[in-house]
């Protein structure tokens, strides 16, 4: 498990995120994450909760949609102050 | 909601980065100490710029002769720990948790460039996050409250007109 806080996560989209913040929940990192432009300069507005996912060699991030798992996660992913 | 209390969390520091304070060289410091004492013994991270000129200011005088490699930002990482749970209540758990989309592949990693960094921290950027981060969960954690609002919104409108 790597410190990914203040990492730019690049997509094989193109997409870049910024992660604001991290958690470990069973195992499985846990990410508050703002998107970024392309140059990597400004973060466009869009914020999403996401699982890191590993298959493989290979690591993909997953948008968290499920109620209980963000229930738990919610106090541990604000973002600090 | 009995869940909630089982929970311990357990905080742990993983290395991460940390930006170094500004400070004067202390007196018979030598060239190396002062910057090693700049780049490890005090961080940068309380540092909040009360406008992007307050910002920039302190940005171009101090962090210009740090390498960005040895910029380090202390970062501490949570982990919930939950009790050992029995194996039918771990398979039905199981069974019922998984509402998560596909996802995308991550080709990159990258830390981020100080002046993004440092752009987050402006309050009123810190204040967006913020909001950001409870719209979330409001949508994610309400979503019958979310639809009441739009319906008592859809009807007042309708009454207007």
């Amino acid at each position: 498990m790597t410190n990914k806080i203040n990492h730019i996560l690049t997509l094989e989209d193109g997409l870049k995120f910024l992660v604001i913040n991290q958690v470990i929940y069973r195992n499985k990192n846990y990410y508050f994450v703002a998107r970024i432009t392309d140059d990597e300069s400004d973060i466009t507005g869009e914020y999403r909760i996401v699982e890191e996912i590993k298959k493989g060699e290979d690591i993909y991030l997953s948008t968290v949609k499920d109620a209980e798992t963000i229930h738990k996660l919610a106090e541990y992913l604000e973002p600090k102050e | 909601m009995n869940d909630t209390k089982e929970i311990e969390v357990k905080k742990e520091k993983i290395p991460g980065t940390k930006i170094p304070r500004p400070r004067d060289r202390k007196p018979g410091e030598t060239e190396d100490e002062y910057v090693n004492g700049y780049l490890i013994g005090e961080y940068y991270s309380n540092f909040f710029p009360k406008s992007v000129e307050d910002f920039q200011k302190h940005s171009n005088e101090y962090m210009d002769d740090i390498e960005t490699e040895e910029i380090k930002k202390d970062s501490t990482i949570q982990y919930i720990i939950e009790p050992p749970h029995g194996k039918e209540k771990q398979k039905k758990e199981k069974e019922n948790n998984v509402e998560v989309e596909e996802g995308s592949k991550i080709g990159k990693c990258s830390y981020a460039d100080r002046t993004l960094l440092y752009k987050l921290r402006v309050p009123i950027m810190r204040k967006k996050i913020s909001l950001a981060y409870a719209e979330i969960l409001v949508k994610i954690l309400s979503p019958e409250q979310n639809k009441e609002l739009d319906t008592s919104y859809n009807e007042s409108s309708s009454f207007r007109h």
